[in-house]
């Protein structure tokens, strides 16, 4: 079986776990805090030990599969190849899989929960109220189904790019002579070109978060992160990448293409109109690092579907698609149609069109 | 997306103002409207014919204007038994003749029609609708890809190393300025 980590409380050996509102490690039993500094060398006994036994480790891995033991309780956990901490089914003893999260693995910086899990159901109770247009029965009779903390990996880039962009662009002059109003329109090509910095543009790492799920929730403020402990993960979900960084630079590359174009187009001006023609950019400097990021994730289902809410853990910015009511909504657009209606009517008689 | 309804609103806005004016340029602005009996002829007087001595200078608009006119008074151009005409110009009428503020409407039973305009503002009014509707509907999907790296752009950082605007070409175009009469001639 593989090296499974656990932290057990010095005074009552219960599952310690990361408790976001102080940032420290937390006895949920007998209410001992503990700093992170004080865990940091159970942490390097640990990976020593799972750095040798992971060449040689029993695990059974049936494909996607692999099962541990509890050391707990003895009950048996399982997970797939990317499972980097979980929690014991049967006694609910937090647990990292120490070899996940070593070696190539290993996230450079993580950045802790600053949300509870209280915080995250009390958000989705004012997002939902705020959705008049909801099914009444969704929101009265949400019953949620399952609340993970998870530790999303993701890769942040750092990229210094070279970038050049060709606009069109319009200058219009209007004047008048006798009954007659003359508009000469000025057609130009504009070219930019410059270097410009992006610094920790997050690209999810996991393939089982969603990719939109994870950019709804941005932004991220990396200058909170801290250098990885496995501490910080007990009490939480993670995944391991099975992203890598090659395949996720398209990615980056997409959203800072855009973004040159942005900064480009802004330095035109004096112009009546922009419009984008072309943009390259060519990567001078590229440099990726992997971290963990908090989401908390929220689980409902509602006429056999099921909807997925997230909360970024450290800002508490919270999103999620909403069912719409067919019916409210239907009267929403007879009610404007109507009243729109009826408010033209009445300017035109007010102003003798009609 | 907010952005996006407001401009659809303003254009539509936009559409409305110009179809209201644009229809309100087929019938002639009113001016002081005259009912003076029976025609001598069946259609309308051309300009520089003689009314009991008076001479009329008028737009001759001719059959278009004369069946709007009838159809506003809810009746069939030939069967119009007394005509309605619209003077512009300096025409002097003769007093007998003059009826101030007379009103199309009071000319005739007035059965103007109004099942035309309330489907134009019906029509209007569901387009509306579906704009708000769609807006409303695309606040209940807000989890979606980010378009661009813009928080992740270090400030500052922007460096323009070469910039040129190339002149290509110039289109004119002209639009005649249309002058509005406030009112019609006594």
């Amino acid at each position: 079986m593989a090296e499974l980590m656990d932290y057990k409380c010095p005074a009552c050996s219960g599952a310690l776990q990361f408790d976001p509102a102080t940032q420290k490690m937390l006895c949920p039993f007998c209410g001992s805090t503990f700093e992170m500094a004080e865990l940091q060398a159970m942490d390097a006994q640990a990976q020593q030990a799972a750095e040798w036994q992971s060449a040689d480790a029993g695990e059974w891995n049936d494909e996607d599969v692999a099962v541990y033991r509890c050391e707990s309780c003895g009950g048996e956990i399982v997970g797939d190849d990317t499972t980097a901490a979980t929690a014991c089914p049967f006694c609910g003893n937090p647990v990292v899989m120490a070899g996940r999260v070593s070696g190539e693995f290993k996230p450079e910086y993580v950045l802790p929960f600053k949300l509870e899990k209280k915080a995250a159901t009390e958000k989705l109770k004012q997002y939902l109220a705020k959705k008049k247009f909801a099914p009444a029965a969704f929101i009265k009779n949400n019953r949620i189904q399952e609340i993970r903390g998870l530790y999303v990996p993701v890769w942040l880039y750092d990229s210094d790019i070279h970038a050049a962009a060709r606009f069109e662009a319009t200058r219009k002059r209007t004047w008048t002579q006798g009954d007659t109003e003359y508009t000469e329109t000025s057609y130009y090509d504009v070219y930019r070109e410059g270097d410009m910095s992006f610094a920790n543009i997050p690209v999810d790492g996991s393939t089982k978060m969603p990719e939109d799920l994870l950019e709804s929730v941005e932004p991220f403020d990396f200058a909170q992160a801290v250098p990885f402990q496995t501490a910080y993960l007990a009490g939480y979900l993670a995944d391991k990448y099975d992203v890598s960084m090659e395949q996720g630079a398209a990615r980056v590359n997409e959203r800072m293409q855009q973004s040159a174009e942005d900064a480009l187009r802004k330095t035109v001006k004096s112009f009546d109109s922009v419009d984008s023609r072309s943009t390259q950019i060519r990567l001078v400097r590229g440099v990726a690092k992997y971290v963990l990021y908090p989401v908390w994730l929220l689980n409902t289902v509602y006429n056999g579907e099921t909807y997925t809410f997230a909360m970024n853990g450290q800002s508490g910015k919270f999103v999620g698609n909403v069912p719409v009511d067919g019916g409210k909504l239907g009267g929403l657009f007879a009610g404007v149609a109507v009243g729109a209606a009826a408010v033209l009517f009445a300017l035109g008689k007010l102003f003798g069109m009609i | 997306m907010k952005k996006k309804v407001l401009s659809c609103l303003a254009a539509l806005s936009l559409v409305l103002a110009l179809a209201f004016s644009a229809s309100a340029d087929v019938i002639p602005p009113r001016g002081d409207i005259f009912e003076y009996g029976e025609p001598e002829s069946s259609g309308f007087v051309t300009p520089g014919s003689e009314i009991d001595g008076g001479e009329i200078e008028r737009v001759d608009m001719g059959d278009e204007v004369r069946s709007i006119l009838a159809a506003e008074n809810g009746a069939a151009a030939d069967d119009a038994e007394d005509e309605t005409v619209i003077l512009y110009g300096s025409a002097e009428v003769p007093e007998e003749h003059t009826l101030p503020d007379v009103d199309v409407e009071q000319v005739e039973p007035a059965q103007k029609s109004i099942v035309k305009p309330i489907v134009i503002c019906l029509a209007i009014g569901l387009v509306i609708a579906l704009i708000v509707v769609l807006a409303v509907k695309s606040g209940y999907k807000p989890v979606h890809r980010r378009r661009d790296a813009a928080e992740y752009l270090v400030d500052g950082s922007l460096n323009v190393t070469a910039s040129q605007e190339t002149f290509i070409r110039s289109e004119r175009s002209e639009r005649r300025i249309e002058k509005q009469d406030s009112s019609g001639s006594k």
